[in-house]
């Protein structure tokens, strides 16, 4: 188990380096920085002397080794567009804020999606069944932005019930959340139903209920637990769904988090924090993944014999 | 006797019950003594710059924050758009042009008890821009303007309430660009060597009507009432203002619908949207802006690396290249007489914009030519059989193949509904334009400063802006644009730097404007104003002339609605 642990943390290393050199050479390739940071007016004077205070006028690869040697002491330099701040501590800021959200569009998307998927599955060809398709279906359909649109103007906007947009309290998380969850809701219900389906019908089943269990703990307890392993990979790519997902939805309720930094820094070409960005929501997604794949091994010993 | 009494107090009664009356419907209609909200919030697009250092590639569209707070030497008063005193009382420049002499307003003090605004704060201020190696500042500055602000090279403090500002040439934009249009507000010097520079950005301390309360970044701004009536204003009608950035736009239509947000900027459909649900639209008191297509490869200036002459902004790279079809007058002629400008006027500015004639030109400003309206209709008027007898005069019987940029560009959506409009309506005259979608800061504006934009076509809105400060931008190399240079508008510019008279500058000026009018410089279109909307139960009125920094400002003149009924 140690074995697989180290491989699978070197592999999440290997793919954190690969990562830090892609957005380096991708935020390199959308254009020049000093054109985001300098009003069209700059003389040529300006743009020298800011290229380099910034050090852009030294070779790529060497503004990449600096970048490299910096970024893995947590210091991906200054923000450019606002002044006064590091990278770093940016994303730092905002982070609690995208994984508040996150969190609780999580816990939505859970709370809804297992007893929906597991009862959809139980009473299988039935009305419950076939609205829980249709909610299934739906969630995957409708965009997140959309739907986040038609929320904040239904409960905001005719109703009054919630405030539009902005952080503080749980009024203003709930349409955020919900919006951001709904779609994950859809997922998970269709992946517990499919994986419940399987399950219902294997041999062991059969055994409990021929041992005279109760449906419930034959359902909640044996099934679900034996079906839980394919929602619960899904779950790691989720973490980083919501997080990169959260952009959008960030944006439509002006959200403080990583996800409206992110496109605010991308629109000033703010180079230092999309990188801090980027790495920060490849850390998390790579983490989450090595903490499932452990999970995963955990609950099935032929993965980590293997 | 009982009778009459009985009439007497009846009388009497009645009279009470009239005057009751009239009294308590006259309470009714009674002003109210304050705004029905403490905090006004205002719902705006996006903070531009997310700091106070304004010299830190800094332009004027980072200004609406400082507005609250800091104060120019110099207004633009929002009714008549002319010059008009702030931090200083009066200016006058000597007759060889080189040298303003500036009283300063006495007794205006700053914000957190950092004493009063005195010509060591002037001082200051200009050594922030201009000075190399300023004590204490650790990024250069860069900003829009920069080149016109440091041609004063020099500011001489005469006392505490006057400076001489000295030129290294003639500098008649000096009102221009020490006034609110451009970006050098005062900050306190006293705060400076207290607190350092980072001081500026915890707290800075103005002279405005309104003191820094706290900022989250990316989120708001929250201003507070000064604690004393400001030296100017007196008392302003909040308590509180507060700044919010939102970027999309149906969150910033809600916000205002759920009361959420007292005044916010939305596109043209949704502004009739919000006046037909009883909203109250205000438009800036002048243009704010002029809506144009550019030609691009208009590069007839010759070159000249021994002089610098073009080369100075790195345009060495770029040739003038005779098989653009915009190189040839008639064509540029024809192309604007294929437009249906009346047309592109009502449907995507709904009849609220005036139609422009030079670019850069404005009719308050210097250089304006009342004829050019007059001329307009004969020269650039909608005429397609007039249009396609100039492209075939120009050698393009069966017009000519071209393409076009498409970019969002903020506080313009109309920009890229227009290019395609314009599309349509060049294709009437056989010439096909192919939109090109692109991004204005890391595509367009490289090409445009190596001047490699031949055959492109971009739709842009420049701000208002001193008349000579748009021809340096524009037409004289002295930025990435090069929208349209030649040797004779060269040497015009040239000229124009060395005039100290107003008189002869306005003549020069007209000169130019009209060599550009005459060459058919561009497509102009629109001068546009700034709209927002406003909830007529909480805002009466803002009145701001549209040439503030970044087009908006004059916070201060955002008035509450103090009756009952809202103010529409």
């Amino acid at each position: 188990m140690q074995r697989y642990i180290v491989i699978r943390l070197l592999q999440s290393l290997l793919a954190l380096w690969v990562m830090s050199l892609i957005v380096f050479a991708l935020a390199r390739v959308t254009g020049d920085p000093i054109d985001a940071l300098l009003p069209i007016e700059a003389t040529l004077e300006e743009r020298e002397t800011i290229r380099q205070n910034w050090g852009l006028d030294k070779p790529l690869h060497t503004q990449y080794l600096v970048f490299l040697g910096k970024a893995v002491r947590g210091d991906f330099g200054n923000s450019w567009k606002w002044q006064g701040h590091t990278a770093m501590g940016l994303v730092l800021d905002r982070l609690p804020a995208t994984l508040e959200l996150a969190g609780v569009a999580i816990l939505i998307s859970i709370v809804l999606a297992l007893p929906i998927g597991v009862l959809s599955a139980v009473k299988r060809d039935t009305l419950f069944d076939s609205v829980g398709k249709m909610l299934a279906l739906l969630g995957q359909s409708l965009p997140s932005f959309w739907l986040g649109i038609i929320l904040m103007w239904v409960f905001a906007v005719i109703l009054g019930w919630l405030p539009t947009s902005g952080r503080g309290g749980i009024a203003r998380l709930i349409l955020p959340a919900v919006s951001l969850g709904w779609f994950q809701v859809a997922v998970i219900t269709r992946l517990v139903r499919s994986a419940m389906l399987d399950v219902l019908d294997s041999e062991f089943v059969k055994l409990t209920r021929i041992k005279g269990l109760s449906e419930w703990k034959v359902v909640w307890k044996h099934c679900l637990r034996n079906a839980a392993i394919v929602p619960l990979t899904y779950f790691a790519i989720n973490a980083g769904v919501l997080m990169t997902g959260s952009v959008v939805i960030e944006n439509v309720f002006v959200w403080p988090g990583t996800g409206r930094l992110a496109l605010e820094a991308v629109q000033a070409r703010d180079f230092q924090v999309v990188q801090a960005i980027v790495i920060i929501f490849a850390a998390v997604f790579l983490f989450a993944n090595l903490i499932v794949d452990i999970l995963y091994a955990y609950l099935d010993p032929r993965i980590r014999y293997q | 006797m009982r009778q009459a009494r009985c009439r007497q107090s009846a009388g009497l009664f009645m009279v009470l019950v009239v005057l009751s009356l009239a009294f308590l419907g006259g309470d009714a209609q009674a002003q109210l003594d304050e705004a029905k909200v403490d905090r006004l919030v205002i719902g705006l697009i996006n903070p531009f710059r997310d700091y106070f250092r304004a010299w830190i590639s800094g332009t004027p569209d980072h200004n609406i924050q400082h507005d609250p707070i800091l104060e120019w030497l110099i207004e633009i008063d929002p009714d008549t758009g002319h010059y008009v005193p702030w931090l200083a009382k009066s200016w006058e420049m000597t007759p060889d042009g080189r040298l303003w002499r500036v009283k300063l307003q006495e007794g205006v003090p700053y914000h957190q008890d950092y004493g009063e605004f005195t010509a060591r704060d002037v001082v200051h201020n200009h050594a922030l821009w201009c000075q190399a190696d300023y004590p204490g500042r650790a990024d250069p500055p860069s900003s829009a303007y920069r080149t016109g602000i440091c041609t004063v090279e020099r500011v001489e403090v005469v006392n505490d309430h006057e400076v001489l500002m000295h030129c290294s040439e003639p500098c008649l934009d000096f009102e221009f660009y020490y006034s609110e249009a451009a970006n050098v507000m005062m900050f306190s010097k006293a705060q400076w060597d207290a607190e350092g520079e980072m001081g500026y950005e915890r707290k800075p301390a103005g002279t405005g009507p309104y003191e820094f309360m706290e900022r989250q970044l990316g989120q708001y701004v929250l201003y507070e009432r000064a604690p004393t009536p400001h030296w100017k204003h007196g008392v302003v009608d909040w308590k509180e203002l507060m700044m919010t950035w939102t970027i999309e736009e149906p969150t910033r239509y809600a916000q205002l619908l759920a009361g959420e947000t007292h005044l916010t900027e939305v596109n043209k459909d949704l502004v009739d949207q919000l006046v037909a649900r009883g909203y109250k639209l205000v438009r800036s008191r002048g243009t704010a802006q002029q809506i144009q297509i550019v030609f691009g490869g208009l590069y007839f200036g010759t070159e000249d690396p021994e002089t610098g002459r073009y080369t100075e902004h790195g345009g060495i790279t770029g040739k003038l290249d005779p098989n653009n079809p915009f190189t040839k007058k008639k064509v540029r002629q024809a192309m604007n007489k294929a437009i249906n400008r009346e047309e592109l006027l009502e449907v995507l500015y709904k009849n609220r914009a005036d139609y422009m004639y030079v670019h850069g030109f404005y009719p308050d400003l210097p250089g304006w030519d009342p004829t050019w309206e007059t001329r307009f209709p004969e020269m650039y008027g909608y005429d397609p059989e007039a249009a396609l007898r100039l492209l075939s005069e120009a050698g393009y019987p069966n017009g000519f193949q071209a393409k076009a940029w498409l970019f969002p560009f903020a506080g313009a959506p109309e920009l890229i509904p227009l290019v395609e409009a314009v599309q349509i309506q060049l294709l009437d005259v056989g010439i096909e334009l192919e939109l090109e979608e692109a991004d204005l800061v890391s595509t367009i504006a490289p090409i445009w400063r190596a001047r490699k934009a031949h055959g492109y076509l971009a739709a842009i809105p420049p701000s208002k802006k001193a008349v000579e400060a748009q021809i340096a931008v524009f037409n004289a190399g002295k930025a990435g644009i090069h929208q349209f240079e030649t040797d004779e508008i060269y040497a015009m510019w040239e000229e124009l730097k060395q005039l100290s008279d107003p008189a002869e500058r306005d003549v020069l000026l007209r000169k130019i404007g009209n060599y550009k009018f005459e060459n058919f410089e561009i497509i102009p279109l629109f001068n546009v104003f700034i709209e927002v909307v406003v909830d007529p139960n909480i805002v009466d009125d803002w009145a701001f002339p549209g040439w503030d920094g970044g087009d908006i400002g004059h916070t201060w003149r955002i008035t509450a609605c103090k009756q009952e009924e809202p103010c529409r």
